[in-house]
């Protein structure tokens, strides 16, 4: 659906010093159709750069992306029959009224004449402006108008939507209303790449996430394939005794797969274990065999946002 | 697409085209015309006198809103979307370039066009009571309207190339060519008025007659003010205004279709091969219209030029023109370093260090070409020409266009804000400074300095004495391998710019590019 081959872009630093800003360093990377590809990273890290170059606005220096099977740079008006784009800073037409917007878009993007008029309602409904219809776009407020380009993005049934930080600006009503449009879009079956900061809204919508920091992708994959990575390889467990004496974070530390223990009280840890199920279970057995009296054992959940701290506090990514 | 299907044209029209708007440009544009009309029917004795001057101020507005009005709203379109932040999202629909363009062209100035329309019952009842055929009338109306769109053009591609920031640009821009909209008739041209103002003045006192003679001291000549000469022959100047105009247009189209939708760190006005093609349309509007004449003192009618003078004058024009051509041609930082990257097995080459010498040699052998061709066929001359050292200082002149040009494209590949403009000032600097110099050391002019003064002034030879020629063909053979060396120079140097941005010295210095993981 949609695959960047070593795409690549450099800038010269600002301000006449030497060296290159790499923005974006030999990407590669395919979204298969049907995802909600979320890709995060701190400011400058380059994945406005990557969008823009996915949307045909910015040529990259090296490096081609495909959207179903078309090459963008090449053959820019058919890449456009798949993509719907809405950047994170934008204006709109101030002096159109809001149908009117719509309506201008949905006829740049060639959709069929008769389908015009019904589409621009629908989508209209669809971002909730329906009381808004014949307003002028300058009366709008900044959420009102944030979501007249999420309309616009979309308004011509792209296959591909490419969002730049689509909640920013929004209430958290509106962003709760965002997050159910883009699940109902893929669900309809669009395919949604999507840079944001809000980490929250990437385990919550996403299946796929990639991590850029400096121009590469440092991680990518699916969600819990990522979040998996991330642990080396193994799952965060938390044991918890019935009774005091047993030097349980000892015990821990001297058995193999086992790292990170953190014990919290004398009867209660937590570690990391390399391994499946049946790897925690032989610990279990294990540690009841040496005697200890076992009353809980529970695989404890990091969430995307703790590990995106915890991988960008300076641990390698 | 039809016009009233475009999207950018609906655009515009619903944008400037509000009822409001629209009554306001009436009624503002019927009560000045009704006073204006009423004051110079009681300043004329006769009843139908003032019909005529008052038509003629009816168009003369029109053609002011078009040009002026429109000229300013093409201007400023791409431009504001641009500042906006709205053009991207025009760059990314489905619209073809051809179409955006042609939205924007007839859109942006749809008001002017519509308070052009409500001015059209005053030009008209001028027209009428004054008995002006329709024809004339039309065909007045025709050019004004086609001079203005092409004025529009101008603008729209001014508009694109500015860059963003850089407010009052484009304005000052189109106020600064608004005086196209009125281009007189050159004094050795064959052609009369060239602005859309010629519309107004041929709805006024226009003639489908075309009188021409050869009378004059022999010389082709245009008897009337409606006649033009192209190529010797006369040829009314209504035709020739209209193909004149559509030409240009369709230059500037081009220019407009090939941008509107690109990488602005990565526009092009033409491709070399149609940059070579608009240099020969340049110079086939020259050798259309130029008759080379010259008065002598004591004849009254002109005689045939010279051809050393004819030789001189295209030769002055078409070093400017291939400097011109040259530095439209020259490649930023960006666009080197993406030539660098497709060439990134091979490396870069000399072909890429002596960019863009070669369409530059291409330019001047065709222009050279279509020169010899038409002096060869028509159009008598006097005097002699020796053709062999009419070529050496045509080969001379084209090394030094050479020179600058690759001392720009090297300095255009430093690392600067303006680099361009470094360069200009660098080069200005190095102008003044050799001449101060030299004129120390014995003046430009002296024989002792002479070789000394072609290094840096090469365009001494402009003033090459044909007759002194086996005196001083030792100075000159040898300063043209001079120039050729700072050519070679400067190619070396551009080469180095070009090595330094090879793809193999991005790899070392981000190493972590080899083991960013593949996704999904």
């Amino acid at each position: 659906m949609i695959h960047l081959e070593r795409l690549t872009k450099e800038y010269d630093t600002p301000g006449g010093k030497t060296g290159t800003l790499v923005a974006a360093d030999a990407l590669d990377l395919v979204v298969p159709q049907g995802e909600i590809f979320g890709l995060v990273g701190p400011n400058g890290a380059g994945k406005t750069t990557a969008l823009r170059m996915m949307c045909g606005l910015l040529a990259p220096t090296a490096g081609r992306v495909t959207v179903h099977g078309v090459d963008v740079e090449r053959h820019p008006e058919e890449a456009q029959r798949y993509l719907g784009y809405l950047s994170d800073f934008f204006s709109v037409y101030d002096d159109l009224k809001v149908w009117e917007y719509v309506d201008y878009f949905a006829r740049a993007y060639k959709m069929p004449q008769a389908q015009i008029p019904e589409r621009v309602e629908e989508v209209i409904h669809q971002v909730g402006l329906e009381g808004k219809r014949d307003s002028f776009i300058a009366g709008l407020s900044r959420g009102m108008k944030q979501r007249l380009g999420i309309a616009r993005a979309f308004v011509h049934h792209p296959p591909v939507l490419l969002l730049d930080e689509p909640a920013s600006g929004l209430d958290p009503k509106a962003r709760h209303e965002l997050k159910q449009l883009l699940l109902e879009l893929n669900r309809a079956g669009a395919t949604i790449f999507v840079t944001t900061h809000i980490l929250s809204d990437v385990e919550e919508i996403c299946t796929s996430v990639g991590i850029m920091e400096k121009g590469h992708l440092v991680r990518c994959g699916p969600l819990a394939a990522v979040m998996q990575e991330a642990r080396h390889g193994g799952r965060r467990i938390r044991l918890r005794l019935a009774a005091t004496g047993f030097a349980l974070a000892e015990w821990l530390a001297a058995q193999p797969g086992v790292s990170g223990v953190h014990s919290a009280n004398a009867n209660e840890a937590e570690f990391t274990l390399a391994g499946d199920d049946r790897a925690t279970a032989e610990l279990v057995g294990a540690l009841v065999a040496a005697g200890a009296a076992v009353c809980g054992v529970q695989e404890t959940g990091e969430t995307f946002e703790q590990l995106y701290a915890r991988l960008s506090s300076g641990e390698t990514m | 697409m039809p016009l009233w299907e475009n999207p950018e044209f609906i655009r515009n029209c619903r944008a400037q085209l509000r009822l409001r708007r629209m009554l306001t440009g009436f009624m503002v544009v019927g009560v000045l015309s009704a006073v204006v009309a009423y004051s110079m029917h009681q300043s004329y004795e006769t009843a139908d006198a003032w019909a005529k001057p008052f038509m003629i101020l009816a168009l003369s507005f029109q053609l002011g809103v078009l040009g002026l009005a429109g000229g300013m709203a093409c201007a400023l379109s791409i431009y504001r979307e641009k500042e906006n932040n709205t053009f991207d999202f025009q760059r990314v629909t489905r619209l073809t370039p051809l179409e955006l363009t042609v939205g924007k062209l007839f859109g942006a100035p749809v008001y002017s066009y519509f308070l052009a329309a409500c001015l059209m019952p005053a030009a008209l009842a001028g027209a009428v009571v004054a008995r002006v055929g329709a024809g004339y009338f039309l065909t007045g109306l025709f050019i004004m309207v086609l001079g203005s769109i092409v004025f529009h053009a101008l603008a729209l591609l001014m508009s694109l190339l500015s860059p963003r920031g850089g407010s009052g640009v484009p304005t000052a821009l189109v106020l600064l060519f608004l005086p196209l909209l009125a281009v007189p008739a050159m004094n050795q041209s064959a052609l009369k008025t060239a602005g859309p103002w010629a519309g107004v003045v041929f709805a006024s006192d226009g003639s489908w007659q075309t009188h021409s003679t050869t009378d004059w001291g022999g010389l082709p000549y245009a008897a009337s003010d409606w006649t033009d000469l192209v190529f010797g022959r006369p040829m009314h100047h209504i035709p020739v205004l209209i193909l004149l105009y559509l030409t240009l247009l369709a230059w500037l189209l081009l220019a407009l279709v090939r941008n509107i939708k690109r990488d602005p760190e990565n526009l092009d006005l033409y491709s070399p091969e149609q940059s070579i093609g608009f240099l020969c349309y340049l110079n086939l509007l020259v050798l259309a219209f130029y008759t080379p004449r010259e008065w002598l003192a004591q004849q009254g009618a002109p005689v045939a030029a010279q051809r050393t003078t004819v030789f001189l004058l295209f030769l002055g024009l078409n070093v400017a023109l291939l400097y011109f051509l040259g530095m439209t041609l020259l490649r930023s930082r960006e666009q080197s370093r993406r030539r660098v990257y497709e060439l990134a097995v091979s490396g870069p080459g000399w072909r890429q260090a002596v960019w863009p010498a070669g369409y530059v040699v291409v330019a001047a052998a065709c222009v050279t070409l279509l020169i010899c061709t038409r002096y060869t066929l028509a159009s008598p001359l006097r005097g002699a020409l020796d053709v062999g050292i009419a070529g050496f200082q045509a080969a001379f002149l084209l090394v030094a266009v050479l020179r600058d040009l690759l001392y720009f494209q090297w300095m255009k590949l430093r690392r600067s804000r303006y680099p361009l403009v470094m360069a200009v000032v660098f080069l200005g600097v190095f102008y003044t400074c050799s001449a101060i110099l030299l004129g120390t050391l014995g003046g430009v002019g002296a024989k002792k300095s002479e070789f000394l003064a072609l290094l840096p002034f090469p365009w001494a030879a402009f003033g090459l004495d044909h007759s002194q020629w086996p005196a001083d063909r030792p100075v000159w053979l040898l300063a043209l391998p001079a120039q050729l060396g700072l050519c070679a120079l400067f190619a070396w140097l551009h080469y180095r710019k070009l090595v330094e941005m090879a793809p193999a010295r991005s790899a070392e210095r981000s190493p972590a590019a080899a083991a960013a993981p593949s996704g999904m």
